[in-house]
């Protein structure tokens, strides 16, 4: 699983959405398949104790499990609620884009993701860097941030600051906040300043980008683990792969899902998607 | 929408600020990694230190 990639990308997807869109809503997409992560890794807050899930990749990436919020249908999903529901066409978008976003960045691990379920419960992966969350929070840190998961973070804290200009002032106050209601809301339900407002749009890229220094400082300098930037890696950490499905089950799973998949995205659009797309409203900004 | 990008302009004191923040934020996260680095603590620790810095440099380096 990505780390600090799902926090970035959310920036440089508002920057390259040439379509009104909401920032916040694109934030929200990006971390939702991730809000059930807590029975990964298990939960000790107070009176509180989850224990964690015996086999985390199938409850976290798989079918029986929560595997189904990283596929490409949940997006579509949290799509129509949206519009059904808000009947907000920026936030409907953002949260498709982000969730999608999500779904196509975990691919990069050795576990994957299910990315046309329900279609097909075939595992897409590159195997790039160890899904190790079996190994526990700690274990799973220093592994990514020992593999070229580190790097994968790495890359997307470039890729935002070679596109500097979107945490700038001027272009939260020019192009985020018109884009979006609830920053107005926010501002007159909390009485909040505009250093407070641009603190809170610049917040993930802050806690993002320390992220991603504290663990990797925390993996080099506390835990001592070897750095191993090689495919798959790190070598010392014992990863989860999925058995390798044969070749013709895997073109069949997906030559169906890719016909299947257009297929209901075009019937959901034309027996109600388009008549909820426009009731939709592009909701003015109230700030 | 130029007008409202023009209404608040960042100088020293915010610059100060957030490379204050960053620092803080890395130096607690290191220290007590999951306690700091979550999802709700990271950001909501993030906005409170650029607010509080931002209010202490702009008071220190003489600018409201």
């Amino acid at each position: 699983m990505s780390w600090a990639a799902h926090e970035l990308e959310s920036y440089f997807l508002q920057k390259h959405t040439k379509i009104r869109v909401s920032y916040l809503a694109i934030l929200l997409g990006c971390l939702a398949p991730d809000f059930t992560k807590f029975h990964v890794y298990g939960l000790d807050i107070g009176p509180i104790h989850l224990k964690a899930a015996k086999h985390p990749y199938e409850y976290h990436r798989g079918w029986p499990g929560v595997g189904p919020t990283h596929s490409l249908m949940f997006g579509v999903a949290l799509f129509v609620f949206v519009l059904l529901v808000f009947r907000s066409k920026q936030w409907a978008l953002g949260l498709l884009i982000g969730q999608w976003a999500h779904v196509l960045t975990d691919i990069c691990d050795s576990v994957g993701t299910m990315v046309f379920f329900p279609f097909s419960t075939q595992h897409y992966t590159i195997g790039m860097w160890a899904y190790a969350a079996q190994q526990g929070k700690y274990g799973d840190a220093a592994a990514y941030y020992s593999s070229l998961g580190g790097v994968w973070d790495f890359f997307w804290l470039l890729m935002v600051l070679t596109g500097f200009q979107v945490l700038s002032a001027g272009y939260f106050f020019a192009h985020v906040v018109p884009n979006d209601p609830v920053w107005g809301w926010l501002r007159r339900r909390f009485h909040l300043r505009d250093v407070t407002l641009l603190a809170m749009y610049r917040a993930f890229f802050l806690y993002g980008a320390c992220r991603i220094i504290a663990w990797f400082t925390w993996s080099r300098l506390v835990r001592h683990a070897p750095l191993d930037w090689s495919w798959g890696g790190p070598y010392w950490v014992n990863k989860v792969v999925l058995p390798h499905e044969p070749w013709a089950t895997f073109a069949w799973n997906t030559t169906r899902s890719l016909v299947l998949f257009p297929l209901s995205l075009y019937l959901l659009w034309v027996l109600f998607g388009r008549r909820l797309w426009n009731r939709g409203q592009e909701l003015p900004a109230l700030l | 929408m130029d007008d409202q990008g023009d209404r608040y302009r960042e100088g020293r004191p915010e610059l100060v600020a957030y490379v204050l923040a960053v620092l803080t934020l890395i130096g607690l996260g290191i220290l007590l990694t999951t306690i700091v680095l979550n999802w709700i603590v990271g950001p909501t620790l993030a906005v409170v230190l650029v607010v509080a810095y931002t209010s202490l440099c702009r008071r220190v380096m003489g600018r409201r």
